[in-house]
């Protein structure tokens, strides 16, 4: 199932757009690594995956920044786990990236406003 | 048939080679792909293809460490100085026991009379016992340089992933610590013993004729030994690659 439309966006944008992807994910309430994977694949409509194990490597990163912080705890099938939980930073910094975001989304809108796409 | 936790196992078992990845993330990667497998084999995959698919979308055993090593910086230096603290343990014995064992060559040549036939080195008398002794360094620890190269090139032993593990308190971990320890001052000990005893036994001039030849000797070594390492350190800092940008693998179907 191959859907041109999506092919080829730049690996910059990608990179760019998972710390607010995850702090919005973590924002509904507390997750563990898969959990986030599965809802970024459900978000995009299975068209964007990332690499799972480049998932952990920015969680850290967030957590050292002090965005995120972190507990091990056992699941409910007996499966240790390491669950996330956004912090008070984590959340002013979702809602400053929050209208970074639409203020981009908003330029693109106006600049895109009567023109005629092509698909 | 195909074993799920063995493959597991040994997928887990490559990632713990690198010294970027701490006990903490493998585990949660482990879950990670225990998850991944369940849910695939619930769509109904395989073991296998449920195996294959989960390792893949994790990312390859090459890129995951790379990825791990930009976050994780203090396992990555407190591996490096665990390196760094092995070359220099092992840099004091080698120096030792060459020292000595060159030393005994210049002393068997001068009290043997062959080692005062004298030439002339940047305006200094020097005679071939100084040469000896020097050749003998240089011989000896070129013969460690190779051995120790082979070894860890190789990696015979396992060393470097058996570096890693030490801390398990394991009664040979112990023993070998003690042996570390009690190595450095036996061998210092040792040393001066053969001064002690070469001053009883031998001749005033021959133990100071001997010691000028080998402090010429080490004075020769020390030129090409500094050569060596800093033409070695100016030839690996430029061929250490320079870090790329962080970035996210992504795929679309």
């Amino acid at each position: 199932m191959t859907d041109d439309k999506y092919a080829g966006i730049s690996k910059d944008l990608v990179a760019a757009s998972a710390t607010p992807l995850i702090l919005s994910i973590l924002g509904q309430g507390e997750a563990y690594g898969y959990l986030i994977i599965r809802r970024v694949r459900e978000l995009s409509g299975g068209q964007m995956e990332w690499a799972d194990g480049m998932l952990y490597p920015v969680l850290h990163r967030l957590e050292d920044r002090g965005l995120i912080e972190s507990t091990w705890r056992e699941s409910e099938e007996g499966r240790r786990r390491k669950y996330y939980r956004l912090k008070d930073a984590g959340r002013r910094e979702l809602n400053v990236q929050r209208n970074h975001w639409l203020l981009i989304n908003e330029m693109l809108q106006k600049s895109w406003e009567g023109q005629i796409c092509s698909t | 048939m195909f074993d799920l936790g063995g493959s597991t196992a040994a997928w887990l078992g490559d990632l713990r080679q690198s010294e970027a990845l701490e006990d903490e993330d493998l585990e949660e990667l482990e879950t990670h792909l225990k998850d991944e497998i369940e849910q695939l084999m619930d769509k109904g995959l395989s073991e296998k293809e449920a195996f294959w698919v989960a390792t893949s979308r994790a990312g390859t055993r090459e890129e995951l460490p790379r990825e791990y090593a930009k976050v994780n910086s203090r396992p990555v230096w407190r591996h490096r100085f665990l390196w760094m603290a092995c070359g220099v343990l092992v840099y004091l014995f080698l120096s030792t026991v060459i020292g000595l064992l060159s030393e005994g060559a210049a002393v068997a040549m001068v009290s043997s009379g062959i080692g005062s036939d004298t030439f002339l080195l940047l305006g200094a008398g020097m005679d071939s016992a100084a040469l000896v002794s020097f050749s003998v360094q240089v011989l000896l620890t070129c013969a460690a340089l190779a051995c120790l190269y082979l070894a860890l090139a190789r990696d015979s032993l396992g060393f470097s992933s058996r570096l890693g593990k030490a801390r398990r308190s394991r009664p040979r971990t112990m023993i070998l610590y003690l042996a570390a320890v009690a190595l450095m001052p036996l061998l210092v000990m040792s040393q001066l013993v053969v001064h002690i005893v070469m001053s009883r036994w031998l001749a005033e001039e021959t133990v100071q004729t001997a010691s000028v030849a080998a402090s010429w000797g080490e004075f020769i070594f020390s030129i090409l030994l500094a050569v060596f390492l800093v033409s070695m350190v100016f030839v690996l800092s430029r061929s250490i690659k320079p870090n790329k940008k962080m970035r996210l693998k992504v795929s679309f179907r």
